[in-house]
């Protein structure tokens, strides 16, 4: 049971939008990445926000809010989307999200990088993800993907190593070892 | 260290600050190499997800989606009493939970069924991430003074105190419905049970994902709310919630 003291009604909406302010933009990051569709990642960190607010009393320690709010936002995709639009994306005509201010030679390092991240296994570029977006912990990480730890350590171990092959390739055998890994 | 262990770790972390590592990299120039490599790609892939474009309208509709919430939460509060004084008019209590079943309908779940259980297992996910787990166990009359605003009850039988509860709160699984959240700890890990005094439940049934399995259990108005483990045994707290020489609740 909670020892904090209960909250009147301001103070509750103070904490909450002082929580909203700090990190919506990037569970709107993540929410995209997820779904890869504005419209659809907008609605989710709408969902998201809402469930925060409804069980807003039971967060205790602030420093959570932000795992605890990928979670929501993880689990709310699962069941508005994922069940019923399994065919929703189609990572050969997604097109980046458009930074005009981009080069066009960046823009299509850029574009290539996008679709390099959208075309991991799906293993992968969920720990990567909330690593690069959430700035998580591998205990974090995998706290929020109900792994153990060593499993998300390998797993974005081969998330990098996939990328790095494509983007920075060198001499060493890292397909191999990574066969080897099984 | 020798190679693949490095590559493992920075591959994994490429800002991992352990003093091991960062003394294998400068004391090894393909160490250091591959080190700023990694961190080059991991600096494109930060810059391409934080660059991102963050809708302009949407703080504001975070805002005025908590505006309406906030009315409908006033609302079903100012409504509460009167729904309590039905409930406790209609006098039923779970020991008819037996005869409920008796009349359920049989067959699947409808959509509005199925919903409302998934609604229940989203506010398990929701509050799960908030590791609940481990506390003291809490005291029956702490229970009961979360309950009763239900309407409900436990007894302080040998089956309830031996009992881990470890989380009681109310909560709302599909507002404005009231409920309460119960968590317990065994051996095998947590079961929530949620008391929810308004379902559009009639029949019983049972779903799961790849972590939980839930049970849905209709009582008068009703419904109790099994959330365990997708290999937990739910049976036994079916028993004890659903007998009513250990908790009483009027529906």
């Amino acid at each position: 049971m909670s020892d904090a003291p209960v909250l009147n009604g301001t103070t509750k909406r103070q904490r909450y939008n002082s929580l909203v302010d700090a990190l919506y933009q990037d569970v709107y990051r993540y929410a995209f990445w997820l779904c890869k569709n504005q419209p659809l990642a907008e609605d989710l960190v709408q969902e998201t926000f809402l469930r925060a607010w409804r069980s807003f009393d039971s967060l205790q320690n602030d420093k959570a809010a932000k795992a605890w709010l990928f979670t929501i936002l993880r689990r709310e995709n699962a069941r508005l989307y994922e069940r019923y639009r399994p065919d929703l994306v189609d990572i050969e005509n997604q097109s980046l999200p458009d930074v005009s201010e981009n080069e066009p030679d960046n823009e299509v390092e850029r574009q290539m990088l996008y679709n390099a991240i959208n075309k991991l296994d799906r293993d992968y570029r969920d720990p990567l993800l909330l690593q690069v977006i959430g700035g998580f912990s591998g205990k974090e990480i995998a706290e929020i993907l109900d792994l153990n730890n060593n499993t998300v350590m390998t797993r974005l171990f081969r998330a990098r190593s996939k990328l790095k092959q494509e983007f920075i390739p060198d001499n060493n055998d890292l397909e191999e070892e990574l066969n080897q890994d099984g | 260290m020798d190679d693949l262990e490095f590559r493992r770790r920075i591959f994994a972390d490429p800002y991992d600050t352990d003093q091991a590592l960062l003394t294998s990299a400068s004391g090894n120039p393909t160490h250091q190499k591959l080190l700023d490599d990694v961190r080059v790609l991991d600096g494109r892939l930060q810059e391409l997800v934080q660059s991102t474009p963050i809708p302009d309208s949407l703080r504001e509709k975070l805002e005025s989606v908590l505006d309406t919430t906030t009315a409908e939460a006033i609302d079903s509060v100012q409504g509460a009493p009167r729904l309590r004084q039905f409930a406790i008019a209609a006098s039923l209590v779970v020991a008819a939970g037996a005869a409920f079943s008796v009349f359920k309908p049989s067959g699947n779940p409808t959509a509005e069924e199925l919903a409302f259980g998934q609604q229940a297992l989203s506010h398990v996910y929701t509050e799960a991430a908030l590791s609940f787990a481990g506390g003291a166990p809490l005291e029956l009359q702490q229970v009961n003074t979360i309950i009763g605003e239900l309407g409900a009850r436990v007894h302080d039988t040998d089956a309830m105190r031996g009992l881990h509860i470890s989380f009681a709160k109310p909560c709302a699984v599909t507002p404005p419905i009231h409920s309460a959240h119960l968590v317990m700890e065994d051996e095998q890990g947590q079961v929530s049970v949620i008391l929810s005094n308004s379902s559009p439940v009639s029949r019983e049934f049972t779903f799961g994902d790849n972590r939980f399995s839930t049970t849905v259990i209709p009582m008068g108005e009703g419904a109790l709310i099994l959330i365990g483990g997708k290999d937990q045994s739910l049976e036994a707290y079916r028993e004890l919630f659903t007998n009513s020489d250990n908790v009483e609740w009027a529906i």
